[in-house]
């Protein structure tokens, strides 16, 4: 008798949640077909692609395509375990190939995986990878920061505020300032630097 | 006792059972692969010894430190580090393939090398006994 009972409350309590979880999905994919027309108009950021795309105008856009690409949630997974999930358009197919094939080696830590789960990753960079000019008239570097849009983007922000902040330590941890790198936005209006504040160019 | 108490109380205990059963079956596996006897003294010993590799001073406390309930931070990043005891942090251990996954990458970082299945129980035996 107990049993049953348990039984029928337990099942009772998975079909309210699963229709609750129903619902929240519909709201989160007109919330994100609003904003993301909404951004189009405000963005300043001169990358395009992939931001746009899939993480580009907000946290629910990101939330919707990652439905559309199942290698995506393991991309987040995996490399969003150590650190941001960068945005693949933030380096070439090149660069990607060559990072995915040194993972034992990944800027002085290990970061293997198996052989599966590192293929489906690197055909999802190499899918959204930057587009480059000229085709691979120029080599392309391996790290994000190196990129030369980046060097342009950041040569003016002095070592005490990176380097040498204990609240950022490295240029690499892009969310330290960039409030809503998350979210794919890099917008130099939503840059807080730990200890300093708005960043004015 | 009430029966969403009941339940609520029998959800949570088949979940610490589910995650003491990982630990039990990785120790298994480890046994059939012909280590015996798990030491949590000598996971502790292997936890705390630094070694050089690629010119760096390196061991598991270099990021977790010497004190497995305690959260850590990576030694370069500086990426925060939930605590490895399962006792302060009970989403540990629960994945057998993270859990290898991540001796894997770490033995190879730390030691330079594998970890033996002896090293990996002796680990486990000594962080899973762990008290907050």
């Amino acid at each position: 008798m107990k049993k049953t009972l348990l039984i029928l409350i337990s099942l009772m309590l998975g079909l309210t949640a699963s229709v609750a979880l129903l619902a929240g999905h519909d709201e989160r994919g007109e919330d994100a077909h609003h904003e993301y027309h909404e951004s189009d108009h405000d963005d300043d950021d001169d990358r395009r692609g992939w931001l746009r795309r899939i993480a580009g105008s907000s946290e629910t856009q990101q939330y919707r395509d990652r439905g559309q690409d199942p290698a995506f949630g393991t991309y987040s997974n995996e490399c969003g375990d150590c650190h941001m999930a960068y945005p693949p358009d933030m380096l070439a197919k090149e660069s990607w190939r060559g990072l995915m094939a040194n993972l034992e080696d990944h800027f002085g830590d290990n970061a293997e995986l198996d052989a599966a789960t590192a293929g489906e990753i690197g055909s999802f960079l190499e899918r959204n990878a930057a587009r480059t000019m000229g085709g691979a008239r120029t080599s392309q570097p391996a790290r994000i920061t190196d990129a030369r849009w980046f060097r342009a983007q950041h040569h003016e922000i002095p070592a005490r505020m990176v380097k040498n902040n204990p609240g950022v330590k490295s240029f690499s941890r892009c969310e330290a300032c960039h409030t809503r790198a998350a979210e794919g936005r890099f917008n130099e209006h939503d840059v807080r630097i730990p200890g300093y504040g708005y960043w004015d160019d | 006792m009430n029966k969403p108490g009941m339940i609520t109380m029998l959800l949570m205990t088949s979940l610490s059972i589910a995650s003491a059963n990982e630990i039990d079956s990785l120790l298994a596996g480890y046994r059939d692969d012909g280590a015996a006897g798990f030491s949590a003294v000598r996971g502790k010993l292997l936890w705390t010894t630094a070694r050089i590799i690629d010119g760096e001073q390196r061991a598991c406390s270099s990021c977790h430190t010497a004190d497995p309930v305690a959260p850590g931070k990576h030694v370069k990043t500086g990426k925060p580090i939930e605590p490895m005891a399962a006792s302060a942090n009970p989403e540990r251990f629960t994945d057998m393939a993270k859990t290898e996954k991540w001796f894997r990458r770490n033995c190879k970082w730390t030691l330079g090398r594998e970890c033996t299945p002896q090293e990996k129980g002796d680990l486990l035996t000594w962080l899973s006994g762990q008290q907050e």
